[in-house]
């Protein structure tokens, strides 16, 4: 049954480097003794490694999606970009304490035309219908963004062909626009698109720049007007153009009804526009804290505000904790499908007992042939790390089907979220290697404490 | 026969059998927690949505 039981013993000059090989030579043994081992239990073997994998593969699907959704979406730079929050129409408002998520365009134009920060945007979320000019083929719709030249440095946009528009381009409310690489491949086949125009509704636009692939996720800067995992938008175009033509918003929110003119909607203490800030140094942020504060204390002393100043300036990883840009049930889920793999693993660890402790008597001769517990020990972790490689490799597998299972059952926008990097796979295994050595510690652990004399005379 | 040989193996593994309780409570507690989870979000999905006849109500999308 048994057919070597202790190390070969080597000769007296036992070099470093013999008992390395002595080592391997062991490692190779017990690698050895654990495949037949598996072998002979096969139903056994087969059930522990589908429990493994199982447990792997459903935590990592959750935890994979979980991952892509709470990412830093601009790392180099999410502790330099703030948003400016000013409350506008006192307490008890819908958003309790806290300021609304938007600023009036009454507030925007102020901390425009004050220039404090090094960069600045204001942005809302436009929608089109582009006519293409090929007459026989059909309009379609498409999401735009108004935002100041400023957002393609602030936000590294990377550009494909052309580049951002001016600062004096944002002063004369020019018909420029920038289009995604998404909407150039529709409307130019790929080319270079630089210069040609492009009908929105019923403006004619020139093309200044194509924007590379760029795809933030979450979309940190679309939070309150748009979906933050959804596609890019197809178009973005000047604030000043976009105010200039009455361009429709798509999110707003008012304490009173503001009456029917354009010009009403912009005097109007409704809030509907996104402002972004680029603040480089501490001593920015510090200076634009006070200058927030100072502008809401001045809004109150003029008459506008009757509330002492309630403002807040947020970071990106503030703004999407303050915004629940990752909701609160994604997090049960990762809680229930780490439960779920707890529930494997002890599973699997009364799988690997049971199989540990029907060999006792395997042990028990190895044990009587000379072998050490150490040796024992060493043997059977050798045999759980191999269930564990083979579990992890179909946990995997069964990550892989879940995202893919996830990308059938989720919405278009939501199924880029479901996609496997190195970094998970690497925390899959990872994962595998901690969990079947927790599992199967105790049962390692048992099996050396053999009593070679009592086993040898029961068995 | 009778449930004394069972019981007196029982007491002879003590850590199998407290193995085996740690397993099924602990299964039971996550299955129930999660399947209470998806109650719960079934509930909310079927509630009406307050539209008048909507049986008759069409989304129209076209891009």
């Amino acid at each position: 049954m048994v057919r070597r039981a202790a190390p070969p013993k080597t000769s007296d000059a036992t070099k470093s480097h013999d008992i390395g090989w002595r080592h391997a030579a062991m490692l190779g043994y017990y690698l050895h003794l654990a495949l037949r081992a598996l072998r002979r239990a096969p139903i056994l073997t087969t059930l522990m490694v589908v429990t493994i994998g199982l447990g792997i593969g459903g935590s990592m699907t959750v935890l994979t999606v979980f991952r892509a959704m709470s990412g830093d979406p601009i790392p180099a730079k999410s502790s330099r970009l703030f948003v400016p929050q000013i409350d506008p129409w006192g307490h008890g408002h819908g958003f309790g304490d806290q300021p609304p998520d938007q600023l009036t365009y009454i507030d925007v134009e102020q901390l425009l035309r004050q220039r404090i920060a090094q960069r600045q945007t204001a942005m809302y979320a436009v929608h089109f219908t582009v006519i293409p000019d090929n007459v026989s083929r059909s309009p379609f719709r498409v999401d735009g963004r108004a935002v100041d030249a400023d957002f393609f440095p602030m936000f590294d946009v990377p550009f494909r062909y052309g580049s951002a528009w001016t600062a004096d381009d944002d002063r004369r409310a020019a018909n420029v626009a920038v289009i995604s690489r998404k909407l150039n491949d529709r409307l130019f086949g790929g080319v270079d698109s630089v210069g040609r125009s492009i009908d929105l509704d019923d403006h004619t636009f020139t093309i200044v720049g194509v924007l590379a692939d760029w795809q933030p996720v979450p979309r940190f800067y679309a939070v309150p007007d748009g979906n933050p995992f959804g596609d890019t938008e197809g178009v973005f175009l000047p604030f000043t153009r976009a105010i200039a033509s009455h361009m429709e918003w798509q999110t707003i929110n008012c304490n009173k009804p503001p009456g029917p003119s354009w010009q009403a909607h912009l005097r109007s203490d409704c809030v509907w526009l996104d402002f972004w800030v680029e603040l480089p140094t501490a001593a920015a942020v510090q200076r634009y804290r006070r200058f927030l504060y100072d502008y809401a204390e001045a809004q109150r002393r003029s008459g506008r505000f009757d509330w002492p100043p309630n403002v807040r300036l947020r970071d990106v990883p503030e703004w999407l904790a303050a915004e629940h840009v990752v909701p609160d049930t994604a997090r049960i889920m990762v809680l229930v499908a780490f439960g779920f793999l707890v529930v494997c693993l002890v599973n699997a660890t009364a799988l690997l007992l049971a199989k540990f402790r029907r060999r006792a008597g395997e042990f028990g001769v190895r044990r009587a042939l000379g072998a050490s517990c150490g040796a024992l020990f060493a043997q059977c972790l050798v045999e759980t790390v191999v269930i564990g490689m083979v579990g992890s490799l179909l946990g995997l597998a069964f990550t892989w089907l879940g995202l893919v299972g996830l990308r059938a059952v989720l919405t278009p926008d939501m199924a880029s979220l479901a996609h496997l990097d190195v970094a998970d796979v690497l925390i899959a295994i990872g994962l595998t290697l901690l969990a079947t050595l927790a599992a199967g510690l105790y049962p390692t652990w048992r099996a050396a404490q053999v009593q070679p004399a009592w086993q040898l005379k029961t068995s | 026969m009778g449930i004394h040989p069972v019981l007196s193996a029982m007491r002879r593994d003590k850590v199998g059998i407290l193995l085996i309780v740690l397993q099924m409570s602990l299964t039971l507690a996550i299955l129930c927690n999660a399947l209470f989870i998806i109650h719960l979000r079934l509930r909310d999905s079927a509630r009406p949505s307050g539209i008048a006849d909507e049986a008759n109500v069409l989304i129209v999308t076209g891009n």
